[in-house]
């Protein structure tokens, strides 16, 4: 079995995701070369932490892949439990450690990242075998499931991870079949419920959930000019590194915007700017296309999953991958908020990393399940 | 076969649908972005890597009239850092086990120290300038030569970085005082602040070039980086209306009258009154523009535009004129003044206690008398009257190009009782500025136009280009042109037999009238304090001066504008004129009496002051010194010049002065060929010159020859001969 799971691999989303992290590596390797704060001396520091993370990535995936998919009733609760006692260790001071403005950090890595494609299986797995999910009320108990880990995500405050999470849970619930009128309504009584506490807010001085400034980072992208030099000055960094590379770029490692101090996060938020300024649209729309086939691949696993369970959850990790991509590279050229969400692939970051490959490598399980000749 | 329901299906596909559009979006958006949007972006990303240090342009040269220069840049050295950038590198400080900040303090410190002793500025000013969050500093500006020498050595020797050297042009008035007023002064930053300076900025003060180098955001300057270099655009250069000669003799002129009625300030315009041109502007007390925060702020400014006063009795002229026009008087009329006039319930005085008595018209213009005016004022009624004084140009600015010009001020038509009216007759309960008397004469002495003034001539770029050029400019004609002549030769009456007599010049028609204004002053009830005037113009015919002079508070005796301003203007006309080759005309007589009284000037060139004094007093002739010293450095007139015996010599000591006085004495011979005794005889007293007459009939021979270049007083040999000779 295991020597035929290896054998009906997606080949071609393996070779994608290498591609990106190959350039990934790449990119983290311009951008922290020459930034001696960062890497003590040795240029070499960064990358070789990030070529860490992808070797545990695979390691850990590997060993998923011959995990199925389909996790028992028992194991369905062990996850939930893990999941949950993580999100709350991370909350308690001295366990977690504040970083960025939000307590999102235990023991160098970030359960947030890993609660991600955990409650893609445990939703998957709810979803798929609740016969009717037609009703508002049964509707209650998946939300309740959910919102749990969401809300302790708000907690931390990572509103950038909460806005995966939903993206997340809005698409498994429609590809579950969810009827799209009531998706439609639970979406625009989650919209009133926001502009309600913003109103509130403006009108009234009531408490934000969120503060002040994210306030600020979060609408900076609409009008970056309003504060050049405050809030709106990444946005403005970002599209003037994009747009120095135009055509075939400056070259490998001859970015200026994004290496002379000026893009903040340009190794992990910011790193598409640098990738866009050093190869130019050659370089980006490589990465785009290579990010759709990842994208529509998944799909086409989605699609062709042997059971709902399959094709909910492979769903899901799509529309996580999605979200990131979306947002992210949105945010690098000034049409979507700034939110510290990490390209996929290319963004330093362990625990991203790590939980990405994972992610690949339950999204070929799915496939590698998927032809009944194989068992 | 897999066993998901086909909404699902039909839904993932769905969603597919939805991620193409969006990575089509973000495509477009890249697209947009890097081949719609670069060039902007670049420029945004440019100026933010790029640091440009001003290169400063050479500020423009004012010169006056003829292209002595007035005001120029020379270059000076100005020293600045670039904080981030500043350490030593030859070592010293490399041995000691310090922390990286412990180290770049002491080297900054180290760094201020060898500032402040090459400089001479305090340790801790400079600590405090070096270590500024800044990219850029000043440390110090228009440093000397030898600073800079210092500095240059000390930072190659020691290896020093981030202190740099930056050319900036220093300004400088080699004539120092002489038409400071005018010219101003610009600022450290190449900025005009006040007068011609500042009026005329946007063309002196050029473009900035840059120097522009590459830094990361850190404020470090990235050696490998581009460099750009932007040249400088220098500044034009000015040429003024102001006659550096002429303005030298009205500054000593004015300079000289007041000390002598120890007034407490004066002030002087000339004016060439055919184009409008302003060939002196005096005002004293006095200051040096290099220096000059070595004086009261107030020396600064320039009263001939910027100060209303009352006018006094030289603004007679004006009723004179309108009354002429409107038919109000003529030179047949009589008056009887019994040094007063009623007016309504006033009485006001005549300045003469007891009156004049009985006179014509132009007796009452000699005699300045105040009731006749104010009688003519009374029938021009006021409406007729302001008509005419506004014509004029007083009530609104002249547009001289000149800051801060002011309007001087008329009562509103509304206020102006008879009482009020008649006042202004005879010059008072009316402001106006020297400037608006001085067009407002020259439009009498212009045949009626009224001119707009201007001190800048041309306005040169640094190619030697002339961008602007400021020609005569009427702004109406106020008055018909032979009202105009006939003003004016009363006028001129009024200095060969009036109260202006002492602006009489031998050989020329001076015309002028004399004002002697009482003027309000803070803290005292009522007129205490004087402002003797007089305005005059010469010659009376083809006018090329209008001059007017005002002493402020004089602190002599008699006060009167006739006796302590007259002499003063008729000074600058005789210097003035024998400048500006306007020679005299002298009646017969005349020429008679100054001929037989001549003196050949002795040679004191170069001798000790005792000696040369000395030599003068024996001779009876008075001299002035001009300057101080001990040797005698020039002489006008020159050795071996005939002169009258009124006639001072002067003495020169300074080289500085460089007045080229003997250029302007001296003339060309004309060809005397074919004319009759009579007339050449007539030219030869035209020049100032002594005609030896030999034979009759017409001219044929001449020594020296025609074209000879010849001194005032010089014996002229023409032979005459009769047609029947075969001479034409």
């Amino acid at each position: 079995m295991d020597r035929r799971i290896l054998k009906n691999l997606d080949y071609t989303i393996i070779a994608v995701v290498s591609i990106l992290i190959l350039i990934g590596l790449l990119m983290v390797y311009s951008t922290t070369r020459d930034n001696v704060a960062l890497t003590g001396g040795n240029q070499f520091k960064v990358v070789e932490r990030q070529l860490l993370s992808v070797a545990i990535g695979l390691v850990f995936g590997f060993l998923l892949l011959f995990m199925d998919y389909r996790i028992s009733d028992r194991m369905f609760q062990l996850l939930y439990v893990v999941n949950i006692i993580l999100l709350i260790l991370v909350l308690i001071p001295g366990l977690g450690s504040w970083r960025n403005g939000a307590r999102s950090w235990l023991f160098g890595f970030q359960p947030s990242e890993f609660s991600k494609l955990m409650m893609i299986i445990i939703m998957g797995k709810y979803l798929s075998e609740k016969e009717n999910l037609n009703s508002f009320l049964s509707l209650f108990f998946p939300f309740l499931l959910f919102g749990i880990p969401l809300s302790l995500i708000l907690l931390q405050p990572d509103v950038g991870t909460a806005m995966v999470f939903i993206f997340i849970f809005l698409t498994m619930l429609y590809v579950a079949g969810v009827p799209g009128w009531k998706i439609t309504t639970i979406v625009m009584v989650g919209v009133a419920a926001i502009s309600i506490m913003f109103l509130a807010h403006h009108f009234l001085g009531t408490p934000l959930l969120i503060k002040e400034y994210q306030v600020n980072r979060l609408t900076s992208f609409i009008d970056p000019k309003r504060d050049p030099r405050g809030s709106g000055w990444n946005v403005n960094q970002a599209v003037i590194a994009v747009g120095s590379g135009q055509f075939f770029g400056k070259g490998l490692f001859r970015g200026t915007q994004g290496r002379l101090g000026y893009l903040p996060e340009n190794y992990t938020d910011f790193i598409f700017a640098v990738l866009c300024e050093e190869t130019g649209f050659v370089g980006s729309f490589i990465v785009l296309f290579l990010y759709f086939t990842l994208v529509w691949r998944g799909l086409r696993i989605a699609v062709q999953a042997k059971d709902k369970t399959g094709s909910v959850i492979a769903t899901g990790i799509v529309a996580m991958f999605l979200f990131h991509i979306m947002e992210n590279i949105g945010m690098n050229i000034g049409i979507m908020p700034i939110t510290g969400i990490p390209l996929p692939f290319l963004s330093y970051g362990g625990s991203a990393m790590i939980m990405n490959i994972a992610a690949i490598s339950v999204l070929s399980g799915i496939w590698a399940r998927h032809q009944k000749i194989m068992f | 076969m897999s066993q998901i329901e086909t909404v699902s299906k039909k839904r993932i596909v769905m969603l597919l649908l939805a991620i193409l559009l969006i990575t089509i979006a973000l495509i477009g958006r890249v697209i947009y972005i890097q081949f719609f949007l670069t060039g902007w972006l670049k420029k945004s990303a440019e100026s933010q890597r790029f640091r440009a240090i001003p290169v400063l342009p050479r500020r423009g040269t004012i010169y006056d009239c003829r292209g002595k220069e007035l005001a120029i840049s020379i270059d000076g050295d100005s020293i600045y850092a670039i904080p981030a950038e500043i350490g030593i590198g030859d070592g010293s400080f490399q041995g000691k086990r310090t922390s990286s900040t412990e180290r770049l303090h002491a080297e900054k410190s180290a760094v201020a120290q060898i500032l402040a002793n090459t400089l001479g500025m305090d340790h801790q000013n400079v600590l405090g300038l070096i270590s500024k969050r800044a990219s850029f500093v000043w440390i110090k500006r228009k440093a000397s030569f030898a600073e800079i020498d210092k500095l240059r050595k000390i930072i190659s020797t020691r290896k020093i970085s981030g202190i740099e050297f930056s050319q900036k042009a220093r300004r400088f008035y080699p004539q120092s005082h002489l038409a400071a007023q005018i010219l101003g002064i610009a600022g450290i930053d190449n900025q005009g602040l006040e007068g011609i300076e500042k009026q005329y900025d946007v063309y002196l003060r050029g473009i900035p070039g840059s120097d522009q180098a590459e830094f990361d955001t850190t404020g470090r300057h990235i050696p490998q980086g581009e460099r750009r270099y932007l040249e400088p655009v220098n500044g034009d250069s000015l040429f003024l209306t102001i006659d550096e000669n002429i303005q030298y003799i009205v500054e000593r002129e004015l300079e000289k009258a007041v000390i002598d009625t120890n007034s407490k300030r004066g002030m002087a315009v000339v004016v060439n009154p055919q184009n409008g041109d302003i060939l002196a502007v005096a005002s004293l007390p006095k200051y040096d523009p290099n220096n000059f925060n070595d004086y009261p702020a107030e020396n600064r400014r320039c009263p001939v535009f910027t100060d209303m006063y009352e006018p006094g009795s030289t603004f007679k002229m004006f009723t004179t004129i309108a009354a002429l026009e409107e038919g109000k008087v003529s030179l047949e009329s009589t008056f009887f003044d019994p040094g007063f006039l009623i007016v309504d319930d006033r009485r006001l005085k005549c300045w003469k206690a007891g009156g004049h008595g009985s006179q014509t018209f132009i007796e009452a213009l000699e005699n300045s008398c105040n009731p006749v005016f104010a009688t003519l004022a009374l029938r021009l009624s006021k409406e007729t009257f302001y008509r005419h004084i506004k014509a004029f140009g007083f009530g609104q600015p002249t547009g001289i190009d000149f800051p801060g010009e002011s309007p001087g001020r008329l009562q509103s038509l509304a206020n102006v009782k008879n009482v009020e009216l008649a006042t202004i007759g005879y010059g008072q309960g009316i402001t106006v500025t020297p400037i608006q008397l001085a067009m407002g004469a020259s439009a009498i002495a212009n045949g009626g136009y009224l001119l707009r003034p201007h001190l800048v001539k041309q306005i040169v770029s640094p190619d030697g280009k002339v961008k602007k050029r400021f020609d005569r400019e009427v702004v109406a004609q106020v008055i018909s042109s032979r009202t105009a002549a006939l003003t004016a030769k009363l006028l001129e009456s009024v200095v060969t037999n009036g109260s202006g007599n002492r602006a009489y010049l031998e050989g020329y028609q001076v015309a002028g009238k004399t004002g002697t204004a009482q003027k309000v002053t803070k803290g005292s009830r009522g007129y205490s304090n004087i402002i003797a005037s007089f305005i005059g113009f010469a010659p009376a015919e083809n006018t090329r001066m209008v001059a007017l002079v005002i002493l402020d508070e004089p602190g002599c005796a008699i006060t009167y504008g006739g006796v302590i301003a007259a002499p003063v203007v008729g000074n600058i006309f005789r210097d003035g004129l024998r400048y500006l080759n306007v020679r005299p005309k002298y009646e017969p007589a005349v020429l008679e009496k100054i001929t037989s009284e001549e003196i050949i000037v002795p040679n004191i060139l170069n001798m000790p002051i005792g000696e040369a004094t000395q030599l003068l007093k024996k001779k009876e002739i008075q001299y002035r010194f001009i300057g101080q010293g001990s040797y005698v450095f020039d002489q006008i007139p020159k050795p071996g010049a005939r002169i009258n015996r009124n006639t001072k010599i002067l003495i020169y000591f300074d080289p500085e002065e460089h007045y080229d006085f003997e250029a302007s004495n001296k003339m060309v011979l004309p060809n005397f060929q074919g004319c009759s005794l009579r007339k050449a005889a007539e030219i030869v007293s035209e020049m100032g010159l002594k005609l030896e007459a030999k034979g009759a009939g017409m001219a044929v021979s001449q020594n020296p020859p025609p074209g000879s270049i010849v001194g005032p007083g010089r014996t002229i040999q023409i032979i005459f001969a009769s047609s029947e000779n075969g001479v034409q």
